[in-house]
Protein backbone atom coordinates (compact mmCIF):
# COMPACT_ATOMS: atom_id res chain seq x y z
CA UNK A 1 0.00 0.00 0.00
CA UNK A 2 1.20 3.45 -0.83
CA UNK A 3 2.02 6.08 1.76
CA UNK A 4 -0.58 8.99 1.58
CA UNK A 5 1.87 10.90 3.18
CA UNK A 6 5.19 10.28 0.84
CA UNK A 7 3.00 11.03 -2.94
CA UNK A 8 5.55 13.16 -5.21
CA UNK A 9 4.24 16.35 -6.20
CA UNK A 10 1.99 17.05 -9.32
CA UNK A 11 3.11 19.97 -11.40
CA UNK A 12 0.61 23.30 -12.03
CA UNK A 13 0.65 22.37 -15.72
CA UNK A 14 -0.58 18.71 -14.68
CA UNK A 15 -3.31 20.19 -12.33
CA UNK A 16 -4.33 22.26 -15.49
CA UNK A 17 -4.77 19.89 -17.28
CA UNK A 18 -6.41 17.59 -15.66
CA UNK A 19 -8.98 20.35 -14.49
CA UNK A 20 -9.24 21.31 -18.31
CA UNK A 21 -9.86 17.67 -18.94
CA UNK A 22 -12.06 16.68 -15.83
CA UNK A 23 -15.79 17.11 -17.44
CA UNK A 24 -14.77 15.45 -20.63
CA UNK A 25 -12.92 12.41 -18.20
CA UNK A 26 -16.08 12.55 -16.18
CA UNK A 27 -18.30 11.80 -19.04
CA UNK A 28 -16.57 9.09 -20.64
CA UNK A 29 -16.24 6.90 -17.06
CA UNK A 30 -19.82 7.50 -16.80
CA UNK A 31 -20.28 6.01 -20.38
CA UNK A 32 -17.98 3.13 -19.53
CA UNK A 33 -19.87 2.62 -16.10
CA UNK A 34 -23.30 3.00 -17.76
CA UNK A 35 -22.42 0.11 -19.87
CA UNK A 36 -22.60 -2.20 -16.49
CA UNK A 37 -26.51 -2.49 -16.44
CA UNK A 38 -25.98 -5.05 -13.45
CA UNK A 39 -24.26 -1.92 -11.29
CA UNK A 40 -26.49 1.05 -12.50
CA UNK A 41 -30.29 -1.01 -12.33
CA UNK A 42 -30.68 0.21 -8.80
CA UNK A 43 -30.86 3.65 -9.56
CA UNK A 44 -33.44 3.12 -12.23
CA UNK A 45 -34.23 6.81 -14.03
CA UNK A 46 -31.74 8.29 -12.15
CA UNK A 47 -28.82 6.16 -12.99
CA UNK A 48 -27.14 8.49 -14.92
CA UNK A 49 -27.24 11.35 -12.56
CA UNK A 50 -25.84 9.25 -9.75
CA UNK A 51 -23.03 7.80 -11.61
CA UNK A 52 -22.40 11.44 -12.98
CA UNK A 53 -22.65 13.02 -9.65
CA UNK A 54 -20.14 10.50 -7.82
CA UNK A 55 -17.58 11.03 -10.49
CA UNK A 56 -17.97 14.46 -10.10
CA UNK A 57 -17.53 14.82 -6.58
CA UNK A 58 -14.79 11.52 -6.84
CA UNK A 59 -12.42 14.31 -9.61
CA UNK A 60 -12.96 16.86 -7.61
CA UNK A 61 -11.65 15.31 -4.47
CA UNK A 62 -8.85 13.59 -6.53
CA UNK A 63 -8.03 17.08 -8.23
CA UNK A 64 -8.14 19.21 -4.64
CA UNK A 65 -5.75 16.06 -3.18
CA UNK A 66 -3.24 16.74 -5.89
CA UNK A 67 -3.42 20.30 -5.93
CA UNK A 68 -2.42 20.42 -1.87
CA UNK A 69 0.01 17.38 -2.63
CA UNK A 70 -2.50 15.27 -0.11
CA UNK A 71 -2.84 11.92 0.03
CA UNK A 72 -4.19 11.54 3.15
CA UNK A 73 -7.18 14.01 2.45
CA UNK A 74 -7.94 11.58 -0.41
CA UNK A 75 -7.85 8.28 2.35
CA UNK A 76 -10.71 10.35 4.40
CA UNK A 77 -13.41 10.54 1.25
CA UNK A 78 -12.67 7.19 0.65
CA UNK A 79 -13.18 6.11 4.23
CA UNK A 80 -16.45 8.74 3.81
CA UNK A 81 -17.69 6.96 0.64
CA UNK A 82 -17.11 2.91 1.83
CA UNK A 83 -19.55 4.18 5.36
CA UNK A 84 -22.03 6.92 3.28
CA UNK A 85 -22.07 5.14 -0.82
CA UNK A 86 -23.72 1.64 0.18
CA UNK A 87 -26.47 3.39 1.85
CA UNK A 88 -27.28 4.88 -1.37
CA UNK A 89 -27.16 2.00 -3.48
CA UNK A 90 -23.85 2.33 -4.21
CA UNK A 91 -21.71 -0.98 -3.15
CA UNK A 92 -17.92 -1.13 -2.46
CA UNK A 93 -17.17 -3.23 -5.46
CA UNK A 94 -19.15 -0.54 -7.95
CA UNK A 95 -16.89 1.76 -6.56
CA UNK A 96 -13.86 0.00 -7.42
CA UNK A 97 -15.05 -0.32 -10.95
CA UNK A 98 -15.40 3.21 -11.11
CA UNK A 99 -12.31 3.65 -9.68
CA UNK A 100 -10.44 1.49 -12.20
CA UNK A 101 -12.60 2.56 -14.94
CA UNK A 102 -11.41 6.26 -14.28
CA UNK A 103 -7.88 5.05 -13.76
CA UNK A 104 -8.57 3.31 -17.61
CA UNK A 105 -10.17 7.13 -19.21
CA UNK A 106 -7.33 9.14 -17.72
CA UNK A 107 -4.60 6.99 -19.26
CA UNK A 108 -6.58 7.05 -22.45
CA UNK A 109 -7.04 11.23 -21.83
CA UNK A 110 -4.17 12.69 -21.07
CA UNK A 111 -0.55 12.24 -22.61
CA UNK A 112 1.48 9.56 -20.58
CA UNK A 113 3.49 12.22 -18.18
CA UNK A 114 0.27 13.91 -17.10
CA UNK A 115 -1.50 10.06 -16.95
CA UNK A 116 1.49 8.69 -14.99
CA UNK A 117 1.28 11.56 -12.19
CA UNK A 118 -2.31 11.46 -11.86
CA UNK A 119 -2.96 7.49 -11.80
CA UNK A 120 -0.15 7.80 -8.94
CA UNK A 121 -3.29 9.14 -7.05
CA UNK A 122 -6.37 6.99 -8.87
CA UNK A 123 -3.45 3.98 -7.95
CA UNK A 124 -4.01 4.46 -4.01
CA UNK A 125 -7.31 4.99 -4.25
CA UNK A 126 -7.68 1.50 -6.03
CA UNK A 127 -5.77 0.30 -3.89
CA UNK A 128 -7.47 1.53 -0.49
CA UNK A 129 -11.01 0.42 -2.16
CA UNK A 130 -10.00 -3.15 -2.72
CA UNK A 131 -8.75 -2.85 1.35
CA UNK A 132 -11.67 -1.90 1.99
CA UNK A 133 -13.68 -4.92 0.28
CA UNK A 134 -11.09 -7.36 2.20
CA UNK A 135 -11.87 -5.91 5.36
CA UNK A 136 -15.69 -6.07 4.69
CA UNK A 137 -15.59 -9.25 4.03
CA UNK A 138 -17.04 -11.48 7.08
CA UNK B 1 -19.35 11.16 21.77
CA UNK B 2 -16.60 12.46 23.54
CA UNK B 3 -15.77 14.60 26.30
CA UNK B 4 -12.97 16.02 27.06
CA UNK B 5 -10.88 15.30 30.37
CA UNK B 6 -11.17 17.87 32.36
CA UNK B 7 -14.76 17.89 33.00
CA UNK B 8 -17.28 16.03 34.98
CA UNK B 9 -17.64 13.47 31.96
CA UNK B 10 -20.24 11.22 33.88
CA UNK B 11 -22.46 14.23 33.82
CA UNK B 12 -21.33 15.56 30.44
CA UNK B 13 -22.17 11.75 28.91
CA UNK B 14 -25.41 11.84 30.84
CA UNK B 15 -25.97 15.30 28.88
CA UNK B 16 -24.87 14.53 26.15
CA UNK B 17 -26.77 10.93 25.45
CA UNK B 18 -30.18 12.99 26.37
CA UNK B 19 -28.88 15.92 24.13
CA UNK B 20 -28.70 13.61 21.35
CA UNK B 21 -31.82 11.98 21.98
CA UNK B 22 -33.55 14.99 21.93
CA UNK B 23 -32.15 15.65 18.24
CA UNK B 24 -33.46 12.25 17.34
CA UNK B 25 -36.87 13.23 18.32
CA UNK B 26 -36.49 16.17 16.79
CA UNK B 27 -37.84 18.08 19.82
CA UNK B 28 -36.47 21.02 20.32
CA UNK B 29 -38.50 21.92 23.80
CA UNK B 30 -36.72 18.11 24.84
CA UNK B 31 -33.12 20.10 23.80
CA UNK B 32 -34.19 23.15 25.83
CA UNK B 33 -34.75 21.06 28.98
CA UNK B 34 -31.19 19.54 28.52
CA UNK B 35 -29.86 22.83 28.43
CA UNK B 36 -31.70 24.26 31.24
CA UNK B 37 -30.41 21.40 32.96
CA UNK B 38 -27.22 22.01 32.20
CA UNK B 39 -27.16 25.60 33.07
CA UNK B 40 -28.90 24.83 36.36
CA UNK B 41 -25.86 22.85 37.05
CA UNK B 42 -23.67 25.66 36.48
CA UNK B 43 -21.91 24.54 33.54
CA UNK B 44 -20.31 27.12 31.74
CA UNK B 45 -21.41 28.12 28.19
CA UNK B 46 -18.42 27.91 26.88
CA UNK B 47 -18.76 23.99 27.91
CA UNK B 48 -22.28 23.68 27.04
CA UNK B 49 -20.50 25.19 23.12
CA UNK B 50 -17.62 22.98 23.15
CA UNK B 51 -19.26 19.67 25.03
CA UNK B 52 -22.57 19.55 23.82
CA UNK B 53 -23.37 21.52 20.78
CA UNK B 54 -20.29 20.49 18.99
CA UNK B 55 -19.52 16.84 19.51
CA UNK B 56 -23.27 16.42 18.84
CA UNK B 57 -23.11 18.30 16.01
CA UNK B 58 -20.48 15.66 14.51
CA UNK B 59 -22.09 12.85 15.90
CA UNK B 60 -25.72 13.70 13.71
CA UNK B 61 -22.93 13.98 10.82
CA UNK B 62 -22.07 10.15 11.59
CA UNK B 63 -25.59 9.37 12.15
CA UNK B 64 -26.59 10.94 8.36
CA UNK B 65 -23.44 8.95 7.30
CA UNK B 66 -24.36 5.81 8.22
CA UNK B 67 -28.24 6.48 7.02
CA UNK B 68 -29.75 6.72 10.63
CA UNK B 69 -30.30 10.32 10.01
CA UNK B 70 -32.23 12.02 7.26
CA UNK B 71 -30.82 15.20 5.89
CA UNK B 72 -34.36 16.63 7.22
CA UNK B 73 -33.58 15.51 10.51
CA UNK B 74 -29.92 16.61 10.54
CA UNK B 75 -30.85 20.54 9.33
CA UNK B 76 -33.64 20.80 12.17
CA UNK B 77 -30.90 19.14 14.68
CA UNK B 78 -28.74 22.18 13.31
CA UNK B 79 -31.76 24.65 13.51
CA UNK B 80 -32.22 23.76 16.89
CA UNK B 81 -28.87 23.77 17.39
CA UNK B 82 -28.28 27.44 15.98
CA UNK B 83 -31.63 28.65 17.63
CA UNK B 84 -30.20 27.67 21.23
CA UNK B 85 -26.80 29.63 20.48
CA UNK B 86 -29.23 32.67 19.76
CA UNK B 87 -30.54 32.61 23.09
CA UNK B 88 -27.49 32.17 24.79
CA UNK B 89 -25.82 34.57 22.98
CA UNK B 90 -26.36 37.21 25.93
CA UNK B 91 -24.25 35.08 28.19
CA UNK B 92 -20.61 35.88 25.86
CA UNK B 93 -20.61 39.44 27.37
CA UNK B 94 -17.42 40.58 27.15
CA UNK B 95 -15.06 39.64 30.12
CA UNK B 96 -12.69 42.17 29.12
CA UNK B 97 -12.05 44.98 25.99
CA UNK B 98 -9.89 44.73 23.32
CA UNK B 99 -8.99 46.78 20.76
CA UNK B 100 -9.42 43.88 18.02
CA UNK B 101 -11.37 43.03 15.22
CA UNK B 102 -12.01 39.67 13.99
CA UNK B 103 -14.42 39.06 10.43
CA UNK B 104 -15.68 35.50 10.25
CA UNK B 105 -17.51 33.66 7.92
CA UNK B 106 -17.63 30.32 5.70
CA UNK B 107 -15.90 30.57 2.67
CA UNK B 108 -17.68 30.91 -0.76
CA UNK B 109 -19.96 27.38 -1.22
CA UNK B 110 -19.55 26.81 2.50
CA UNK B 111 -22.84 26.09 3.83
CA UNK B 112 -21.72 24.66 7.34
CA UNK B 113 -21.69 27.56 9.80
CA UNK B 114 -22.57 26.86 13.12
CA UNK B 115 -18.67 26.32 14.21
CA UNK B 116 -17.94 30.03 12.74
CA UNK B 117 -20.74 31.17 15.10
CA UNK B 118 -19.38 29.36 17.71
CA UNK B 119 -15.83 30.97 17.28
CA UNK B 120 -17.40 34.09 16.50
CA UNK B 121 -19.28 34.07 20.18
CA UNK B 122 -15.87 32.96 22.25
CA UNK B 123 -14.15 35.92 20.45
CA UNK B 124 -16.83 38.53 21.58
CA UNK B 125 -16.59 37.16 24.99
CA UNK B 126 -12.94 38.12 25.10
CA UNK B 127 -13.36 41.22 23.95
CA UNK B 128 -13.14 41.59 20.80
CA UNK B 129 -15.20 43.17 18.14
CA UNK B 130 -16.75 40.44 15.69
CA UNK B 131 -18.02 40.27 12.13
CA UNK B 132 -20.01 37.31 12.39
CA UNK B 133 -21.03 36.97 8.20
CA UNK B 134 -22.52 33.09 8.13
CA UNK B 135 -22.79 31.03 5.43
CA UNK B 136 -20.89 30.91 1.78
CA UNK B 137 -20.12 34.37 1.62
CA UNK B 138 -18.47 35.77 -1.87
CA UNK B 139 -15.06 36.19 -1.58
CA UNK B 140 -14.90 39.85 -2.77
CA UNK B 141 -17.43 40.92 -0.51
CA UNK B 142 -15.68 38.87 2.58
CA UNK B 143 -12.46 40.65 1.92
CA UNK B 144 -14.54 44.28 1.27
CA UNK B 145 -15.72 44.18 5.10
CA UNK B 146 -12.36 43.22 6.15
CA UNK B 147 -10.98 46.29 4.58
CA UNK B 148 -13.69 48.38 5.85
CA UNK B 149 -13.77 47.25 9.59
CA UNK B 150 -9.98 47.04 9.69
CA UNK B 151 -10.02 43.78 10.80
CA UNK B 152 -6.98 42.52 12.95
CA UNK B 153 -7.68 38.84 12.00
CA UNK B 154 -9.86 36.83 9.04
CA UNK B 155 -11.16 33.82 10.24
CA UNK B 156 -12.23 30.83 7.79
CA UNK B 157 -14.53 28.36 7.76
CA UNK B 158 -14.18 25.47 5.47
CA UNK B 159 -15.58 22.35 6.26
CA UNK B 160 -15.75 20.11 3.34
CA UNK B 161 -12.95 19.21 1.01
CA UNK B 162 -14.85 20.72 -1.56
CA UNK B 163 -14.51 24.32 -0.20
CA UNK B 164 -10.51 24.06 0.40
CA UNK B 165 -9.77 25.56 -2.82
CA UNK B 166 -11.88 28.92 -1.59
CA UNK B 167 -9.62 28.93 1.40
CA UNK B 168 -6.46 29.33 -0.98
CA UNK B 169 -8.39 31.94 -3.22
CA UNK B 170 -9.29 33.67 -0.56
CA UNK B 171 -5.76 34.04 0.39
CA UNK B 172 -4.39 34.78 -2.96
CA UNK B 173 -7.12 37.95 -3.23
CA UNK B 174 -6.20 39.07 -0.16
CA UNK B 175 -2.62 39.59 -1.04
CA UNK B 176 -3.97 40.62 -4.97
CA UNK B 177 -5.46 43.56 -2.58
CA UNK B 178 -2.22 44.29 -1.08
CA UNK B 179 -4.13 42.92 2.36
CA UNK B 180 -1.66 39.90 2.88
CA UNK B 181 -0.34 41.27 6.19
CA UNK B 182 -3.88 40.59 8.08
CA UNK B 183 -3.60 37.04 9.39
CA UNK B 184 -5.78 34.45 8.35
CA UNK B 185 -7.12 31.57 10.68
CA UNK B 186 -9.18 28.53 9.17
CA UNK B 187 -11.77 26.25 11.11
CA UNK B 188 -13.42 22.71 9.87
CA UNK B 189 -13.69 19.24 9.93
CA UNK B 190 -10.89 18.92 7.67
CA UNK B 191 -8.93 21.00 9.39
CA UNK B 192 -9.09 19.06 12.62
CA UNK B 193 -8.45 15.92 10.99
CA UNK B 194 -5.45 16.99 9.42
CA UNK B 195 -3.67 20.55 10.94
CA UNK B 196 -1.43 20.69 8.54
CA UNK B 197 -3.52 21.63 6.31
CA UNK B 198 -3.36 24.73 6.94
CA UNK B 199 0.52 25.26 5.82
CA UNK B 200 -0.83 24.02 2.36
CA UNK B 201 -3.65 26.25 2.28
CA UNK B 202 -1.45 29.05 2.95
CA UNK B 203 -2.98 30.44 6.55
CA UNK B 204 -2.10 31.53 9.58
CA UNK B 205 -3.20 28.73 11.50
CA UNK B 206 -6.20 26.40 12.35
CA UNK B 207 -8.07 25.33 15.64
CA UNK B 208 -10.04 22.50 16.98
CA UNK B 209 -12.55 24.46 18.65
CA UNK B 210 -13.65 28.18 19.55
CA UNK B 211 -11.29 28.19 22.78
CA UNK B 212 -7.95 27.43 20.89
CA UNK B 213 -8.96 29.85 18.07
CA UNK B 214 -9.19 32.31 20.77
CA UNK B 215 -5.63 31.09 22.52
CA UNK B 216 -4.03 30.83 19.46
CA UNK B 217 -5.45 34.29 18.44
CA UNK B 218 -4.02 36.27 21.62
CA UNK B 219 -0.62 34.74 21.10
CA UNK B 220 -0.61 36.41 17.63
CA UNK B 221 -1.15 39.51 19.48
CA UNK B 222 1.06 39.47 22.29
Amino acid sequence: MSDPNDFPEVSAGTLARFEANRTLIVSEVVERSMRRQEEVVQHGEKARQAVTTGLDFTTKALGIAMQLHNGEMLKQQLVWGADRLPHDGVALQHILTRFRILEDVIRDTLAPADAEAVNHYADYMIELQEEFMKSAIP
Amino acid sequence: MSTRLDLPNAQFATLQYAYLEAMKLGSGRAADKVLQNALDTKITVNDIYLDLFQPTGYEIGNLWQRNEFTVAQEHLATAIIERQMGEMHPYFRPLQEKSKTLVIGCVDKEQHRVGARMVADFFEQDGWTVYYLGATVPTEHFISMAKEVKADLIGLASQLIYTLPAVSEFIRELDRKGMGGIPVMVGGMAHAQQPQLAKSLGVRFSAVDAREAVRLANDLFV
